[in-house]
């Protein structure tokens, strides 16, 4: 975790100069001018073994690399962005020229042991390719291919890096942490922990890299966790710092009628939606209703002009008061059908008025119980 | 006077509101009595001891002592005793040991309870002594003068109201001192049911207007119900502030419910006393009919002229003793004197039957109740009524007595200055003053005659 080698400096340009030298060699064995062959891998093969004309050789020489360049450019390229799929690519181009020569070696030596002729030099070279093979496998399959970089990015798209070796980013008023991703972004995921004390926007492409935006939701923050093929990489504090608040009313109706007002504040970078939620999770659960029952959610300003629901807060200059409508399925006026609203309550009224008479009916009764008990029992001292 | 003894005060609830000069003899100060009590409260042993083995010498020691100086001086002394109870015997043997001495006896009428079958065999010969010893007695009173003895076997464990019943009745009978010896009551009481039937009517009131009420109560929940169900959601909060209400409704209903099913019980209960009776209480009339003549608006006095309440006296005279009920039913009466055969009336109906064979009791009402007054003559070697007292009792007296006759009698017994020793009582087998006429009549032989008529003829 934490590791200084999945940053781009590292991971795109001491690895991509490195796989330059290699390049550089790979090309100078097969050409033959490194090792002092004279001449190219498959013209050599031709002279010394004759297993194909001259001219097939020539041919092969620059076919082979023009058509690995182009298949395996175009195979790196294709799901990666630009930077890292060009490295991939020279990753591939190198092991794949190293296989042919191996196997032109191969050949070679292979002819000349069963001709008991000195095969000396061909082995050292055998050698030096398999060991520039092996050197390539190492940063091509064993170095995660991805890299992260951390900067910090507030309105006016301003960026500045971000330190991760303190292990924590506190994020100023109205900005937000922004992970560059190089590589395949499928392969990484991005969570929260605890569960949703961060906000994380989708992954966007760009043609170099792909970045993901994270945004604290309070300010106490929470941990952000990255993930490369299920293995954790990072793992970051991310809290923000002087979170701007704003007041705002809320006045819910459930399916036009008045519930309730509500009054707190709400951090200014969330979305409407996002601010009225607890006051729509409270409404529902004071009604006794589930979330699926809940069909559609509206905002209003005071003037009764409609507010879209993604609406961020900090957008919204000159409201201090949204009105909430929560519709839901019509079940529950099936009464007024027959009765008018007024009628309801009037009748609710008397009812309970009549339950307080009956109250105290009770009562007396209860007395008249008991009195007749007594005499009950004087009388049941007669009978014996 | 009433002169309640230990072992009965058990019924001291019933007993204590009589309008009477009662007299307690108590091993325990009772407080908020009317009467007035003697308290035995050194017993010199435990109490318990007492009641079950020990001997008859310290017991009349104790009344000796603690009935020093008083006086039964009345025309009339009711004395009511447990005869499962040393105690009891004993201060009843004083008592009457102290009576035999007045220069005029007054008229003693004893209630002795007696003791039950499952009881040990100690008290059951305890009791066959005590009831020799009330047989010699009652011979001796009343050959001096005629009725001023007589005493009345009583099952254990009778209602606490027989006794009050049964007292008020022996109190206020002035017939009662033609009567003498052993008595054997028989009867029934006969009730019009007029405060029970107006009970019953309230009760039906007052559990009809329950129902309608718990109905009416719960209609307006389920209405309540049904409005939340379908309002508006504005109601739910006016609703939510009126919850004490709902709750608080709910508590007093719940228990108006629990009261009814009590009151119901009760209903239950008194209608099926008002159609079988109870052990010795029935209704006179039939409840239906008088229950249809109230509700229908009829006054008392109609009703008595609508019953015909001469007509019930005769039909009431008209029933035979063995269709009544025996207060004593432990042993078999096989030959009997009728005494008296009367009726019990209240004080309302007795002005109506005027001149007939009565008897008024004070402060009840609505009773009209036959009761027969029996005399029974018991002599067992002429085999008058052997079986009065139970076999079993007897044979447990001849047990104990073959292991200690002195727990069985006291030391002496004193009548006005001669003394009987203990192995003439137990000579002399069962026997009381009618027994002892008849067989002087009959001129049957019988043991210890000679002894009681030498006794007689020294009273003399």
């Amino acid at each position: 975790m934490f590791s200084k080698l999945l940053l781009p400096e590292f991971s795109l340009i001491v690895r991509g100069s490195i796989l330059g030298v290699l390049l550089l060699f790979t090309l100078l064995i097969y050409n033959g001018s490194l090792l002092g062959f004279g001449s190219d891998m498959f013209t050599y093969v031709a002279e010394t073994t004759g297993l194909y004309d001259i001219n097939i050789g020539l041919l092969l020489k620059y076919l082979t690399p023009i058509i690995l360049l182009l298949t395996l450019l175009f195979l790196s390229i294709r799901r990666r962005q630009l930077i890292m799929g060009f490295i991939v690519f020279l990753g591939r181009y190198i092991v794949s020229l190293l296989v042919i020569t191996i196997i032109l070696f191969g050949i070679v030596i292979y002819d000349k042991f069963f001709s008991v002729q000195n095969f000396e030099h061909e082995v050292f070279g055998l050698m030096i390719s398999t060991i520039l093979l092996g050197i390539v496998m190492v940063f091509h399959t064993q170095y995660p291919i991805v890299a992260f970089s951390f900067t910090r990015v507030d309105e006016k798209g301003k960026t500045r890096p971000v330190s991760i070796f303190s292990k924590e980013v506190t994020l100023d008023k109205n900005e937000w942490l922004r992970i560059k991703i190089y590589g395949d972004p499928d392969q990484v995921i991005v969570g929260s922990d605890p569960e949703s004390t961060l906000k994380i926007i989708e992954k966007n492409t760009t043609l170099t890299h792909s970045y993901i935006d994270v945004i604290p939701v309070n300010p106490h923050g929470g941990y952000l966790e990255i993930y490369w093929r299920g293995k954790i990489i990072y793992k970051i504090k991310c809290h923000a710092k002087n979170v701007d608040f704003k007041e705002l009313k809320f006045t819910v109706y459930f399916n036009d009628d008045p519930v309730g007002e509500y009054t707190y504040k709400v951090e200014s970078y969330k979305n409407l939606i996002e601010a009225a939620e607890p006051v729509i999770r409270a409404i529902l659960a004071k009604l006794g209703l589930e979330k699926d029952d809940l069909r559609e959610v509206q905002f209003y300003s005071k003037d009764q002009i409609y507010i879209p629901s993604n609406m961020r807060i900090s957008d919204l200059v000159d409201v201090n008061e949204v009105i909430v409508k929560i519709y839901s399925s019509e079940k529950y006026l099936e009464f007024l059908k027959d009765l008018s609203r007024k009628d309801v309550f009037e009748l609710w009224e008397t009812l309970v008025k009549r339950l307080e008479v009956l109250r105290g009916l009770f009562s007396e009764t209860i007395k008249e119980h008991v009195r007749i008990k007594t005499k009950f029992n004087s009388v049941l001292k007669n009978w014996w | 006077m009433l002169i309640v003894l230990n072992g009965m005060l058990k019924y001291l609830d019933e007993l204590d509101t009589l309008d009477l000069d009662k007299r307690y003899i108590t091993t325990h100060e009772i407080k908020g009595v009317s009467g007035k009590q003697i308290v035995v409260e050194d017993l010199g042993y435990r109490l318990e001891y007492a009641e079950r083995v020990h001997d008859f010498h310290s017991i009349s020691r104790l009344a000796e002592k603690y009935l020093y100086g008083f006086k039964p001086v009345d025309k009339r002394i009711i004395i009511l005793l447990s005869g499962r109870q040393a105690l009891d015997l004993g201060f009843t043997i004083e008592l009457l040991n102290k009576i035999s001495e007045l220069r005029s006896f007054p008229e003693v009428v004893m209630m002795i309870e007696t003791p039950r079958s499952s009881d040990n065999n100690i008290v059951k010969a305890r009791f066959y002594a005590s009831m020799k010893i009330f047989g010699l007695y009652d011979i001796l009173f009343n050959y001096t003068s005629l009725g001023a003895f007589k005493y009345i076997f009583v099952d254990p464990d009778q209602p606490g109201e027989f006794y009050n019943y049964m007292v008020t009745m022996l109190n206020s009978y002035d017939g009662l001192s033609k009567c003498y010896s052993t008595l054997h009551l028989k009867f029934k009481r006969l009730v019009i049911p007029l405060l029970d039937l107006s009970i019953l009517s309230e009760l039906l009131v007052l559990l009809g207007k329950t129902k309608r009420l718990s109905n009416e109560y719960k209609f307006i929940l389920w209405v309540m119900h049904r409005i939340l169900d379908k309002a508006p959601t504005e109601l739910w909060s006016i609703a939510r502030k009126k919850t004490d209400i709902i709750r608080g409704s709910f508590y007093s209903y719940r228990e108006l419910v629990s009261r009814s099913e009590e009151t119901n019980e009760c209903l239950k209960k008194l209608v099926m006393l008002l159609s079988r009776g109870s052990k010795y209480t029935a209704s006179l009339v039939d409840p239906r009919a008088l229950f249809e003549k109230l509700s229908s608006g009829t006054t008392l006095s109609n009703i008595y002229v609508e019953f015909s309440i001469e007509e019930l006296y005769n039909k009431i005279k008209r029933i035979d003793a063995e269709d009544l009920l025996n207060i004593y039913s432990l042993g078999t009466l096989s030959l009997y004197i009728v005494f008296e055969h009367r009726v019990l009336v209240g004080e309302d109906i007795a002005s109506i039957l005027k001149g007939k064979d009565l008897i008024v009791l004070k402060r009840r009402v609505n009773e009209l109740s036959p009761i027969y007054i029996l005399g029974v003559p018991i002599n067992t070697d002429c085999g008058y009524n052997t079986e009065y007292i139970p076999m079993d009792i007897y044979e447990a007296y001849m047990d104990q007595y073959s292991v200690s006759k002195n727990t069985l009698y006291p030391q002496r017994i004193i009548f006005r200055n001669q003394v009987l020793d203990i192995d003439n009582i137990h000579n002399i087998n069962m026997i009381n003053y009618l027994g002892y006429r008849k067989g002087v009549e009959e001129e049957c032989i019988f043991i210890g005659r000679k002894t009681i008529d030498s006794f007689i003829a020294n009273i003399k």
